[in-house]
C-alpha cells in the first residue's frame, strides 16, 4: 500500500491509500483534477471517499467526487452542511459503527473542531493494519488499539503562534480551539501504544505557525519511529512493517 | 443544580465567613468602612449559583473549593459587591477568579481618595489639544466640540480624575489604544454594546485605565493587581479541557468486528485473514 499526499494544509487536503487493486480517498479539499491526476485518471479504482468535515480545505470537491461516481462517506452533519444529503453517492457514516469500503474497514469517531459533526477515522486494511487519520481537532478524546500507521495533524507551536499572532486574538483563539498543537500531538502519541507503529505522518502544518524541522525532530526523538512531514505530491510506502 | 452542590456551597459559605472573622481578629484584617462582608458573601453565593464556565457547567461544580474561597476573600478584602456589579466571577481552567468591574473600580478609587472622574470622547472635527506641564502631567488645554460631530468618527477619549487634594490627572487614549484594550476582553470589542455604543464603551475604557493608576498605587495595591488582562481565557480553557478529556478512552475494531462481518458480503476469505491478523497483531488488535 502507498500513501499519496495530493494536498495537505489549510489550502487543501486530500490523501490516497492506494495499492494495485484499489484506493481509498481521504478528504477531497482539492480540485477534482488533482485527485484524478493522482490516480492516473483511473477513477474507478477509488472504492470510496471519506470526509472528516465540511470545511472547504477538506470537502471542496465533494460534489464533483460524487459526480465522478465515487461513494462519499461522511457524518450527517457534514453532508447536511455540504448540501449532499440526498445524492445517490451519499453515505452517512456513524461514529462507533465500522463500515467496509472495498477492503478498507473504517471506524469513525468524534473529534473536536468548529464544524458540524466532524469525524476522525481508524482505517483497517490487511496491508496497512490499523491506520489512524486524525486532523482538525484540538485534542483527541480517544486512544487507539493496535496502531500500525498514524496520520496526524501537528498544526502549530504555541511559541510561534504567540509571536506571530500576538495582535490577532480572534484568529489565535480560533486555532487554539480547533487545531492540534505539536505539544498536544506529542502527548497523544505518548498516550498510545506505538510498539507496532511503522510510520507517523504529520499533516496539516500551518504555513506560518509551524516549524517542519523542529516538529519532525520532536516526534522522532520521542517515538523513535520513521516520521514524515507531509508535503504535496509526496508518496510513502504504507504497510504494516517496513519490509 | 444538584442539592449536593448547594450543600457544598452552604458549607463553603460558612467556612469563608469564619475565615474572614478569624482574619479580622487574629491577623488584624481591616475591611473598608461601611462594607458588610456578610452581605457581599451572601450576594456572591446567589450570583455563583447562576454562574457557568465556558462549557456551560456551573462553576460551583467545576471550580476547586480553594479557588472559590480565595476569590471570595479577595472580593471582601477589596470591599466589592457582585450584586452592585462591582465585580464578577470567571472560571479559568477549573479555578474561580474574581474580576473587578467598572463600577467596582470607581468604588475603589473613591475609597482611595478620588473626588471625581469625568470622561469625554474626541470626535473627528473636534478642536482638541493636549500639553504636558512641568510636572509631567498631561493636560487637556482645549477641547471644542460641535453638536454635529457627536456620534461621528471617534478619534480617542480622555478621562480627567480629580483627587481629594485637588490634584488633577488626565488619561488620554487614541481609538487604536482603546480598541487594543477591547481586544483583551472576552468579546474582543465585538459585543453589541461595543458596536452600538462605542462612545460609552470608549469612556469606560479610558476611565478604567485612569482609575487603575489610583487603585494600584494605593497602599494595598498588590492585593488588587489585575492579572486577567494578560491571560487569554480561551487558552486557559483549552488547556483545561485537554487536561480533563484528552486520550481518556481506548477504542479500536475488536469490539464491533463480528457485527461488521455479518453485514458485509466478504465472506470466509476476509474472515480467515482477520483471524490471521489477530494472531500476528497480538491482543491489541
Amino acid at each position: 500500500m502507498k500513501l499519496k499526499i495530493i494536498g495537505t494544509g489549510s489550502k487543501g487536503n486530500a490523501y490516497l491509500l492506494e495499492n494495485e487493486e484499489e484506493a481509498l480517498l481521504i478528504e477531497c479539499g482539492v480540485n477534482i483534477k488533482e485527485i484524478k491526476k493522482a490516480i492516473d485518471f483511473n477513477v474507478s479504482k477509488i472504492v470510496g471517499c471519506i470526509v472528516t468535515h465540511e470545511h472547504n480545505d477538506h470537502a471542496k470537491s465533494i460534489k464533483e467526487v460524487m459526480s465522478a461516481g465515487i461513494d462519499v462517506y461522511a457524518s450527517y452533519g457534514t453532508h447536511g452542511t455540504c448540501k449532499t444529503l440526498n445524492k445517490s453517492r451519499t453515505n452517512i457514516i456513524l461514529e462507533g459503527y465500522p463500515r467496509m469500503i472495498g477492503n478498507f474497514n473504517v471506524l469513525a469517531f468524534k473529534i473536536n473542531h468548529d464544524a458540524s459533526e466532524p469525524l476522525g477515522f481508524l482505517i483497517n486494511h490487511r496491508e496497512t493494519g490499523n491506520v489512524l487519520f486524525l486532523t482538525d481537532t484540538f485534542y483527541s478524546n480517544y486512544t487507539f488499539k493496535g496502531l500500525n500507521n498514524i496520520i496526524i495533524e501537528a498544526n502549530y507551536s504555541k511559541e510561534i503562534i504567540k509571536e506571530k499572532l500576538s495582535e490577532k486574538e480572534f484568529l489565535k483563539d480560533r486555532i487554539f480551539q480547533s487545531h492540534m498543537s505539536i505539544d498536544t500531538c506529542l502527548e497523544f502519541l505518548n498516550a498510545n501504544d506505538l510498539s507496532k507503529v511503522n510510520n507517523i505522518v504529520l499533516i496539516h502544518l500551518s504555513d506560518g505557525n509551524s516549524n517542519e524541522v523542529q516538529f519532525k525532530e520532536a516526534v522522532e526523538n520521542q517515538t523513535g519511529k520513521s516520521v514524515y512531514v507531509a508535503s504535496n505530491g509526496m508518496e510513502i510506502e504504507f504497510n504494516k512493517t517496513p519490509f | 443544580m444538584s442539592t449536593q452542590v448547594q450543600k457544598v456551597g452552604e458549607n463553603a459559605f460558612k467556612a469563608i465567613l469564619g475565615r474572614i472573622n478569624s482574619l479580622q481578629k487574629e491577623s488584624g484584617l481591616t475591611l473598608p468602612a461601611n462594607y458588610s462582608a456578610e452581605n457581599a458573601v451572601r450576594s456572591a453565593w446567589l450570583v455563583l449559583q447562576e454562574t457557568k464556565d465556558m462549557s456551560k457547567r456551573p462553576v460551583l461544580e467545576v471550580c476547586s473549593k480553594e479557588s472559590i474561597a480565595n476569590a471570595l476573600l479577595k472580593m471582601v478584602v477589596m470591599g466589592l459587591n457582585p450584586i452592585k456589579r462591582q465585580c464578577s466571577f470567571i472560571a479559568y481552567g477549573g479555578k474561580l477568579e474574581l474580576q473587578r468591574e467598572y463600577q467596582g473600580s470607581i468604588a475603589l478609587a473613591k475609597r482611595f481618595g478620588m473626588k471625581e472622574v469625568v470622561a469625554n470622547v474626541v470626535y473627528e472635527g473636534d478642536d482638541f489639544a493636549i500639553a504636558i506641564d512641568v510636572n509631567g502631567r498631561t493636560k487637556v488645554t482645549k477641547h471644542i466640540q460641535s453638536f454635529e460631530s457627536l456620534g461621528g468618527n471617534i478619534l480617542g477619549a480622555y478621562a480627567v480624575v480629580t483627587l481629594d487634594d485637588d490634584t488633577v490627572n488626565t488619561e488620554v487614549m487614541t481609538i487604536e489604544q482603546i480598541k487594543a484594550s477591547w481586544n483583551q476582553g472576552a468579546s474582543k470589542g465585538n459585543s453589541p454594546a461595543h458596536k452600538n455604543f462605542p462612545d460609552q464603551m470608549a469612556k469606560k475604557t479610558v476611565i478604567n485605565r485612569a482609575l487603575k493608576t489610583i487603585i494600584n498605587s494605593s497602599d494595598d495595591g498588590d492585593l488588587l493587581e489585575d492579572k486577567y488582562s494578560e491571560i487569554s481565557a480561551v487558552e486557559e480553557h483549552v488547556e483545561y479541557e485537554i487536561k480533563e478529556n484528552a486520550n481518556k478512552q481506548e477504542i479500536g475494531f475488536e469490539d464491533e468486528i463480528d457485527e461488521v462481518e455479518e453485514n458485509t458480503v466478504e465472506e470466509l476469505e476476509t474472515k480467515q485473514e482477520k483471524e490471521e491478523e489477530i494472531e500476528t497483531a497480538g491482543p491489541g488488535y
